[in-house]
């Protein structure tokens, strides 16, 4: 009778032990922040920008790259330039950090501890978009020379890719470098970038003489990161939904450009190959499998004993093994090896850029999405506002979707407390 | 005795469960207060690209080397010179605010050279000459100074360049930044560069693998 209760309570510990190893973790909790003090924090901050601030004190230092970002692109959209330069700012300053010895950095390699402990700074798609926006904002004020220092690093950020044809191959990026130089009066940096970017991508072509304003359209619904595997321990990408435009054809007075894309974002974030912590991930995962199955051995073998068991010695060898196969179950379950899948979800999916001569102020360029056969689908036009630059430089720059059209927390970042 | 061994196998697994359980605490609670730092020194925060350290280090050295120069200490008459960041060019794939280089250098020279340098102040120029044009019309007084007939030409004025070269070891995740910046005084009467300095460093550094 003894023995029945006893396993029947091993059996209970058992499973209660492993639904007490939720896959939550403290460090994925937010802040509890008085709400006098949130409300202190974004007192000055524009209304519709309140909801991304507000993560920035709730979800602290580890998303502050993640929730920056996205607040830099909706400050940029909104026309609050100073916002969103400062966000980017704090975002490149974390991003171009030296994580030698961090502390949160060495958690994430441990067993017990998920990847997503890490400071985000964002996989390598992500940093190099993080400079791109940058760079447009600096071409807005019409300081080129860090407009073409920052797309620069943001290439140099594409550059850990596994295969070497997809090192530093952000083809909107080397254009933009050369826009800037142009910009900037350095004829000789500016075409050699011209024909780094042509290198790269052949839709593009370097601007004709006279041609003074630059048009950027970006579309579609950023990538989105998965957690694949038995264990969640593989990250892989998928293109955003509603990113199927190919071409565009922008218009100025009666000049009409077909466009095609300048980048791929989803192209540039699926090609980066495996990640080192890829292989640290998949060891966690091994010793998941393996603790898993040791501990399943243990308590079979020792409920077998505890059943045949005649006697009090063997009863408790039964007991020692079944305690085992308990302790290696839950060393399994304790096991961390999810991938890290914080995304940045208000980048697009493409960014199609083309050159004007621009004359008359009171003209934007406005971009159609042309069909499969070339044809303008109805309904997509959109304006194309000149944001900035000065009359030998002008720079418009309009997207297909708001960035304001996404959550309040990033995907990833954020886990409801029970 | 066979109970005593079931409570102590059914108690200590739930412990080492909820104790295997246990995770690392809140990222969020507390921060760090704030602390002076030597700008001469390797901050808390650092990368591979121009830093305070190296700010510092190469304006004193290119005060050091300018005051030694006897083109502009010892020649005859007090040199004018300009020295700020509009012919400073940054050519390297790093952001920064040109003026912190320039200015620091500027200030440094003005404050040692005590008087055997002259700095002209030409990003002043317009303010200048609003309070020039205020003094001529009569709306304010000629101060204590007396009146100059122009605002002061410059002999010399300070071009150059930061450029840097980039390394990325994909396989190892290893970066290296070589960075070079260039100091050139220029003749503004005969285009002739008088002084030239150069300050080179490079560095190096590897990501926490976990961001490779």
């Amino acid at each position: 009778m003894a023995k029945r209760f006893g396993l029947r309570s091993l059996g209970c510990v058992l499973i209660l032990g492993i639904s007490a190893c939720q896959t939550l973790q403290k460090h994925e909790l937010e802040a509890k922040v008085a709400p006098e003090v949130l409300a202190g924090y974004l007192k000055d901050k524009p209304e519709n920008l309140k909801r991304l601030y507000a993560p920035i004190l709730l979800q602290g230092k580890r998303n502050l790259v993640l929730n920056h970002v996205r607040i830099g692109i909706a400050a940029m959209e909104e026309r609050h330039f100073d916002l969103a330069e400062a966000s980017f700012d704090i975002a490149l300053k974390s991003i171009e950090t030296i994580y030698a010895d961090n502390e949160e950095a060495e958690k994430a390699l441990s067993l017990w501890t998920k990847e997503n402990i890490k400071d985000f700074k964002g996989e390598p798609y992500e940093r190099a978009m993080a400079y791109y926006y940058r760079g447009l904002l600096y071409l807005v004020v019409g300081d080129y020379e860090n407009a073409r220092a920052s797309f620069k690093g943001g290439m140099l950020q594409d550059a850990f890719a596994a295969d070497k044809q997809d090192r530093s191959d952000f083809a909107a990026l080397a254009y933009l470098e050369g826009w800037a130089s142009k910009c900037w009066g350095n004829e000789n940096l500016a075409k050699d970038s011209f024909a780094e970017a042509v290198g790269l991508n052949a839709a593009l072509s370097a601007p004709k003489p006279g041609q003074n304003l630059l048009a950027i359209f970006e579309t579609g619904h950023p990538p989105q990161k998965l957690a694949d595997g038995d264990s969640n321990e593989k990250l892989t990408f998928k293109r955003g939904p509603n990113s199927s435009e190919k071409k565009l054809r922008v218009s100025l007075a009666k000049v009409s450009n077909t466009v095609a894309p300048a980048e791929d974002i989803f192209y540039q974030a699926s090609t980066r190959g495996g990640r080192p912590i890829d292989s640290i991930l998949a060891g966690k995962v091994n010793f998941k499998d393996g603790a898993n199955t040791v501990g399943d051995g243990l308590l079979v073998a020792g409920t077998a004993t505890l059943a045949v068991s005649s006697n009090r010695n063997t009863a408790i060898a039964g007991a020692a093994m079944m305690f085992a196969g308990l302790v290696a179950k839950a060393a399994a379950a304790a096991a961390q090896p999810d991938a890290d899948i914080r995304a940045w979800d208000n980048l697009p999916d493409k960014v199609f850029l083309t050159t004007f001569a621009q004359h008359d102020d009171s003209q934007n360029p406005t971009a159609h999405v042309l069909d499969a056969a070339g044809d303008v689908i109805a309904g997509s036009a959109v304006d194309l506002p000149i944001i900035g630059g000065d009359d030998a430089c002008k720079f418009s720059w309009a997207r297909n979707l708001s960035a304001f059209a996404v959550n309040d927390r990033a995907p990833g970042s954020f886990v409801p407390e029970k | 005795m066979k109970s005593r061994i079931f409570v102590t196998c059914i108690l200590s697994p739930l412990f080492l469960f909820v104790a295997g359980c246990q995770t690392t605490p809140v990222q969020n609670t507390a921060g760090t207060p704030t602390t002076y730092q030597d700008p001469g020194t390797r901050g808390a925060v650092s990368g591979v690209g121009i830093e305070s350290q190296d700010i510092v280090s190469m304006t004193d050295k290119m005060s050091r080397d300018m005051l030694g120069d006897p083109v502009f200490v010892g020649s005859k008459g007090t040199p004018r010179i300009i020295i700020d960041s509009k012919f400073f060019s940054n050519e390297s794939s790093e952001r920064i605010n040109k003026n912190i280089i320039t200015d620091r250098l500027r200030i440094g020279l003005n404050r040692v050279s005590k008087g055997r340098m002259q700095f002209v102040g030409r990003e002043y120029s317009g303010m200048v000459e609003k309070e020039r044009d205020l003094k001529r019309a009569g709306k304010v007084d000629t101060a204590t100074r007396g009146l100059t007939r122009a605002q002061a030409g410059a002999d010399f004025r300070l071009g150059g360049r930061i450029s840097s070269l980039d390394a990325r070891n994909a396989s190892t995740g290893q970066i290296s930044r070589y960075n070079q910046i260039t100091f050139e005084m220029v003749d503004l009467e005969n285009g002739l560069i008088v002084w030239s300095g150069i300050y080179e460093f490079s560095k190096s550094a590897q990501d926490n693998i976990v961001y490779r």
